[in-house]
């Protein structure tokens, strides 16, 4: 009985290849002697096939953007408030090591300024005029002087260490100030910079902002090659996963100039299918520039997800609009 | 400044980064291995719903333990890890609802849930023989432990090694085999009359 249970086990082994060459072969000239051993070995296999038929499905690409989507948007939530220099040295791309860390603030602090200004105050020139007196060249200035100068804000002052006697202090705090920087909307790295904004800034301000700079500079077909891939990827990021409505919209405003591309359709197909909001879905249908969808599979995507629309949706209006595009797509 | 690069971040690189706090390189980490996360759990739980709290609580999970990782092992052996540690102390909706209710009705979800998936099933309207052995062949997976289910799904659906379930599941690798032998025997036992029609 022992002796059988054993073979039986070796036998699920050499159905899941889990033998060695060994082992493998000594089973197989058992099976071809053993007539008991060979017929379990055969149901073995039909119990293989058999619980395959389960396993004959894909994951639903749609389901995981939204998972995607929620899982993100809960993270966000729970993300710890970290000081600004902290989400200045991120967005930079700079590491905290210690030796790195002074040098990095001072160029975060510059570029995010940059940045930052940049975003409020408009991105049509390309000098700034609002931010002509900034008191802090990020190229020449000392950085003492940069912090201490009068347009700096210093605030959350904390004391880490003090000694009275030797008069040694260490304390850290947050320093937001204009900087003056002069570039240019073709250089790749100003490109990524707006695109990073677009996902990684904590102030819905200046991702609204940077999704409308960037549909701007897009309608102008202003993104290199290696740019337009970051570009449209943010943008999709955010019509999927911001959790501010507004920038979700403003991105995907933007993400239309990059149609009929099809990471760009399937975004805002899935914003169609599976947004609550109407806003957003009639957003999403008048996003879909339908005489670029000339060549399939986008142009059969399309048509799918406004034909479902045209009859599933809840909303009458969106059923209507789904329909009429419907028919201008068909046209 | 920001210097964008199109090379293509190897995982370390983006834990760097999403060590540092940058969500964008989470997001990608997680677009990286989320579909196989949810295929196990999927092929675990056999519902949709389970299938999702069980993703979520997963990179959940990662985000939170981020921190600790030191790249002793590789992220996706440790995010695995993770996975199979959430599938068997999930308790699947359906029986926090039963238990919850306390009304001792029975729960229809419980056995309507077998066919619903988190994945797409793309069946067609005359397949409705597939279909049975599809709901005949989840309800023999939901008959075995936790333990044997997972083992069973890892290595038949999912195609890992036994070693590497070993590893993943942090027991030896004739704990795996047994739980193997038994989960396959106890297969073999509730579809006996669908292996002899095969």
């Amino acid at each position: 009985m022992e002796r059988q249970k054993h073979v039986q086990n070796e036998l699920i082994l050499l159905l899941y290849e889990e033998l060695d060459d060994t082992a493998a072969k000594s089973v197989r000239r058992h099976l071809s002697t053993c007539t008991g051993c060979r017929a379990y070995f055969e149901e073995l296999q039909r119990l293989h096939r058999t619980t395959h038929a389960l396993q004959t499905s894909v994951v639903d690409d749609d389901a995981l953007l939204v998972l995607r989507r929620d899982l993100m948007r809960q993270i966000r939530k729970e993300r710890p408030q970290e000081s600004l220099i902290d989400r200045l040295l991120t967005v930079a791309g700079f590491g905290s090591g210690p030796v790195w860390r002074p040098v990095a603030v001072l160029s975060a602090v510059a570029a995010i300024a940059f940045l930052a200004g940049f975003l409020i105050v408009g991105g049509d020139a390309y000098v700034l005029p609002g931010l002509h007196q900034a008191a802090y060249d990020p190229y020449g200035g000392a950085p003492s002087s940069g912090l201490m100068s009068q347009d700096a804000q210093i605030t959350n002052l904390r004391i880490i260490a003090q000694d009275q006697s030797s008069g040694d202090i260490e304390f850290e705090f947050e320093a937001v100030m204009p900087v003056y920087i002069k570039g240019n909307m073709h250089d790749p790295d100003v490109q990524a910079v707006l695109a990073k904004a677009l996902v990684s800034s904590q102030n819905p301000g200046i991702r609204l902002r940077a999704a409308n700079v960037i549909g701007e500079r897009s309608l102008q077909n202003d993104f290199v090659d290696g740019t337009r891939r970051v570009i449209k990827e943010s943008l999709i990021s955010a019509v999927l996963y911001d959790e501010n409505r507004g920038v979700r919209l403003e991105a995907m405003k933007a993400l239309r100039d990059f149609l009929p591309d099809s990471a760009a359709t399937s975004a805002i197909l899935l914003v169609l299918k599976t947004e609550t909001n109407v806003a957003m879905k009639i957003a999403a249908i008048n996003s879909l520039d339908l005489a670029k969808f000339t060549e399939a599979p986008s142009r059969q995507l399309l048509l799918d997800a406004l034909r479902e629309r045209s009859v599933l949706d809840e909303n009458n209006y969106i059923r209507i609009r789904a329909t009429s595009a419907l028919q201008e797509v068909q046209q | 400044m920001i210097v964008s690069s199109t090379l293509t971040p190897s995982d370390g690189e983006l834990i760097q980064l999403a060590q540092t706090g940058n969500l964008s390189a989470f997001e990608q980490l997680v677009q990286r291995y989320d579909r196989r996360v949810l295929t196990i759990a999927a092929s675990y739980v056999h519902s949709s719903d389970d299938a999702k709290d069980i993703y979520q609580e997963v990179f959940l999970r990662v985000y939170r333990s981020l921190g600790k990782f030191e790249s002793r092992s590789e992220f996706s052996t440790w995010l695995y890890r993770i996975t199979t540690n959430v599938c068997l102390s999930h308790r699947s909706r359906a029986k926090r609802h039963q238990h919850e209710s306390l009304a001792g009705e029975t729960d229809e979800e419980d056995g309507a849930y077998h066919a619903e998936r988190a994945v797409a099933e793309r069946t067609t309207d005359g397949d409705v023989h597939r279909r049975e052995i599809t709901e005949r062949v989840a309800g023999a997976l939901k008959v075995l432990s936790p333990r044997q289910r997972l083992v069973f799904t890892l290595r038949h659906y999912e195609g890992f090694k036994l070693r590497e379930i070993a590893d993943l599941m942090n027991v030896a690798e004739g704990s795996v085999k047994k739980y193997l032998f038994e989960a396959t025997t106890r297969m073999r036992g509730e579809l006996t009359d669908l292996i002899e029609e095969a």
